[in-house]
């Protein structure tokens, strides 16, 4: 991923900086143009002003009428008698000559020419002579009459006057003309200087919008190697995830793949420890299998774990006993506890707020049993308290649990590790204790998707308490209890008896094999017709449980050659997937005294177990179980939750997973014999892996299974059809084993 | 008579040296533009009118403020029973100047004849002095108004 951010990015800085550089010049240029344009206004208002015009215009006139004067003084010096108006007049030409050279004193004029020494002393002289005739002219008005001297005498001084103020407008009119070329030239030069920052101005006004343009064209380069980047960083995340997806997809298949073969490894073990073996060889069986026990824990947790990552932790609320749930989960620990001299201590309220909460049970005893055992394991000769209590907060109903225990403890830093996957305390305890260090892990996540909070106290040496608090719903009291506080019931009212199985299918016999455990009675299993007659004629039983559809010998012929080879047989009841008026005439014909539909249900079986095991009223049950008809079943794409919920209930989820599993591995086999016998177009054969295959699919609530086979029963089957079918199961194999 | 006028000339002439003004000497003439309505503003006239007494800068003078008086052009043309759109104040020297009719009812315009309580003679630009309160109302201290504000004014002619 190359990406030259470092170049873009400083260019991008570096054009920040001119642009902020020719900004602030941009600033001065403005403020200095502002100024010369005040300065520019300023002198044009100067050269405007019409102090100067004015200044000019009135020596002009003080000239105008210095030559009235002198025009009419000479007109009256040539008149031999001169009347008293014009002598008037003449006065009154005085008069307005000496206002004019009194305004050019008063006003501000002479300061224009203050500058001016020349102009100044012309304008002085000027005013002298005139305020000099004033004597005269004063005494004219006062009545006396002018001689001609007086006139003459006048006459020759204005003459001079006349010529000063020409004089005088001429110097002014220079002076004026001399400043106002001086203005015109430093106004030029203002506007050159003005043109000048002007020009400076729209430059970096230019060079502001170009370096904008660049800028923003690197913002958006910028923008589209971000997108870029985000991408590819996407595409990477995608593809660890996949990754990581795969390799929890593999866990989960190889655990799956050791658990099969561990599974048989247990129980041959468990068989060996029954057999007669001599001492030696008797300890290294229970090694084997105390270690198998250990490694299908680890591998169990692993599965878990690999399940969690992967999404497809699921919960399932129900209603549930906790003080039960409490119990029985520490039962459980019992043993293990008891093997460390450990003392167990149940601390549950006598009476609980709310006996029954809405929660996954299967969860919540995971947890429990989890950290149960972790105490259990951790604690030598000391105890173990489960404490359970219930308070209200935020109107929340809480569940809290507590494990505590008297063992080992963790230090800080060891609790900061607790719940991160594969981390122990320390590489001395996995040495020391085993474990994957999942536990913990899985728990937490539990706990989590149950919206409540995991945490621990602890101190090293001195024991630790786990706790556990998740919020809580008041669940309707349910009077069908959960399995746990059945089990007794069942057992105590149900007489033991022994039990042959006819069944040739592995699934259903595992399934009926387990059932009839959780109901206590004693079980042998015939593979088939023969089979069954031939452990019949050996050995008496209590009942009989006959499959109908079988290979070698099918339920009927079987039911009519015991009884007529064995005296005094027990009951013999039909299971099967057909459930016709005619199938069931045929059953009776033969002499069989029920009939049961599969999947046979738990409850159904123990009906059947608690009519046939009391002898006598035999007849009754033939009709009540002949009306009885299969439970109806909730579906969804096809398969049963109500059966899975129940065969969840009755053997556990582990043994369902099996027993999914087992289906799956028939079912393949059926298949390939199928696909085979089609190929040889032998019918019966057909018929009777179709059947096989339904009686196996119902048994573990693939309904649409068993309808898909069930109709190909009705017409011949075609490949296509048997492409559907396998098409069928394989969607759910990749749904039901993870 | 007479010697109490030239008593009288003897003493305004004792108090001002830049000539003396007789009651009955016409200051200035006011009429039509045809001449009709003519009226002699004489300063016996005057002394009889309503005088108008504000503070204004004198144009072309010395810049102070300074307190002028003198009959509202509006009352003289009011007595002269003359109506118009403008009057054309003419000055001793020629000069000439139009004045709208507004100014003289939107001001107190006066033909201001005493400055700082003396008479004005034309030495000092009388006799006549065209004056706007021009210290009242500083709107009216403009280059517009400074030139209707006519000096010398010999005659009003209203148009």
């Amino acid at each position: 991923m190359t990406m030259g951010f470092s170049p873009d990015g400083s260019f991008l800085r570096d054009a920040g900086k001119k642009t902020v550089i020719l900004q602030g010049f941009a600033v001065v240029l403005t403020c200095i143009l502002v100024l010369l344009f005040t300065d520019l206004a300023r002198r044009y208002r100067l050269l405007e002003d019409g102090i100067r015009e004015n200044a000019l215009w009135s020596v002009f006139q003080l000239d105008r009428e210095a030559r009235t004067l002198s025009f009419q003084l000479k007109d009256i010096v040539r008149d031999v008698e001169p009347g008293p108006k014009k002598i008037k007049d003449l006065s009154l030409r005085y008069d307005i000559l000496y206002s004019r050279i009194n305004m050019l004193k008063d006003s501000r004029f002479d300061e224009t020419f203050e500058h001016d020494p020349a102009v100044r002393e012309a304008l002085l002289e000027v005013r002298d002579k005139i305020i000099g005739y004033a004597s005269l002219f004063d005494r004219i008005q006062s009545g006396y009459k002018p001689t001609d001297a007086d006139l003459l005498g006048l006459n020759d001084q204005v003459e001079t006057l006349v010529r000063d103020t020409g004089d005088f407008l001429i110097s002014a009119n220079n002076h004026f003309s001399t400043a106002r070329a001086d203005n015109r030239d430093m106004i030029i030069r203002l506007e050159g200087t003005t043109a000048l920052f002007l020009s400076l101005l729209l430059a970096s006004v230019v060079f502001l919008v170009v370096n904008l343009r660049r800028q923003l064209k690197v913002v958006r380069e910028a923008g589209r190697n971000f997108e870029l980047m985000a991408e590819e960083l996407s595409d990477a995340y995608k593809a660890a995830d996949a990754g990581n997806r795969a390799k929890s997809q593999f866990m989960a298949t190889m655990s799956h793949e050791i658990r099969t073969p561990l599974n048989a490894i247990l129980g041959t073990a468990e068989l060996l420890e029954l057999s007669d073996l001599p001492a030696d060889a008797a300890s290294l069986v229970r090694t084997i299998h105390s270690s198998g026990e250990a490694l299908l824990e680890i591998i169990n947790e692993i599965l878990d774990y690999s399940k969690i990552e992967n999404g497809k932790l699921e919960l399932e609320l129900r209603s549930v006993n906790l003080k039960a749930l409490s119990k029985s989960t520490l039962e459980i620990v019992r043993g293990r506890a008891e093997e460390h001299g450990n003392r167990i201590v149940l601390d549950v309220p006598e009476e609980l707020m709310v006996p029954y909460v809405r929660t996954d049970p299967t969860r919540l005893r995971q947890v429990l049993l989890n950290l149960l055992s972790n105490a259990v394991k951790f604690t030598r000769n000391g105890t173990v308290t489960l404490r359970l209590r219930e308070f209200v907060r935020d109107d929340v109903l809480i569940v809290r649990f507590e494990v505590q225990d008297t063992g080992i403890g963790i230090d800080e830093a060891g609790i900061a590790k607790l719940f991160q996957p594969f981390t122990q305390v320390d590489a001395s305890i996995s040495r020391k204790y085993g474990g994957t260090g999942l536990g913990l892990t899985i728990c937490k996540q539990i706990i989590d998707k149950l919206e409540g909070e995991l945490g621990v106290r602890s101190e090293l040496g001195a024991g630790s308490t786990f706790w556990l608090e998740i919020p809580t719903k008041i669940a309707e009291v349910i009077s069908d209890q959960p399995p746990a506080a059945r089990s007794p019931n069942e057992l105590a009212n149900l007489p033991s008896g022994h039990v042959l199985l006819v069944e040739d299918n592995a699934v259903n016999q595992q399934v009926a094999t387990r059932f009839l455990e959780r109901l206590g009675q004693k079980i042998t299993i015939a593979n088939n017709g023969v089979e069954a007659v031939e452990i019949a004629r050996r050995e008496r039983f209590d009942i009989i449980l006959m499959d109908m559809q079988m290979p070698e010998m099918d339920g009927i012929q079987a039911t009519r050659r015991i009884r007529a080879e064995v005296p005094d047989v027990a009951p013999i009841i039909a299971m099967t997937a057909n459930a016709s008026d005619d199938d069931r005439r045929r059953c009776i014909e033969a002499g069989m005294v029920g009939f049961e539909s599969k999947p046979i249900t738990l409850k159904r079986l123990r009906h059947v177990l608690e009519t046939h095991l009391k002898p006598g009223d035999l007849p009754a049950a033939v009709e009540e179980i002949a009306a009885a008809t299969p439970a109806p079943v909730e579906e969804a794409d096809g398969f049963s939750e109500a059966r899975r919920n129940e065969l969840i209930e009755a053997l556990g989820e582990d043994v369902f997973n099996e027993l999914v599993e087992t289906f799956f591995e028939d079912a393949g086999q059926i298949m390939e014999s199928l696909q085979h016998a089609l190929g040889g177009e032998d019918a019966i054969l057909i018929d009777r892996l179709l059947h096989t295959l339904k009686g196996a699919a119902i048994n573990v609530g693939l309904n649409d299974v068993a309808d898909l086979a069930h109709s190909m029963r009705d017409s011949k089957p075609t490949i296509a059809g048997v492409e559907i079918l396998n098409d069928r199961i394989n969607a759910h194999r990749r749904l039901l084993v993870a | 008579m007479k010697r109490a006028f030239a008593l009288l000339a003897v003493a305004v002439f004792a108090i001002h040296s830049a000539g003396a003004v007789l009651a009955d000497d016409v200051l200035f003439r006011i009429h039509g533009k045809d001449g009709s309505h003519a009226l002699d503003v004489t300063a016996s006239m005057l002394g009889e009118m309503d005088n108008h007494r504000f503070k204004a800068v004198l144009p072309g003078g010395t810049g102070t403020v300074q307190e002028v008086s003198g009959p509202l052009v509006r009352d003289l043309l009011k007595a002269a029973g003359l109506e118009g759109s403008k009057v054309v104040a003419k000055a001793l020297d020629g000069y000439e100047m139009d004045i709208p009719m507004s100014d003289m009812t939107d001001f107190d315009v006066i033909a201001a004849t005493r400055v700082d309580g003396k008479p004005l003679s034309v030495r000092d630009r009388g006799p006549a002095w065209i004056v706007y309160p021009n210290v009242d109302r500083a709107d009216l201290k403009d280059a517009l108004y400074e030139a209707r504000s006519v000096w010398q004014v010999k005659e009003l002619i209203v148009e």
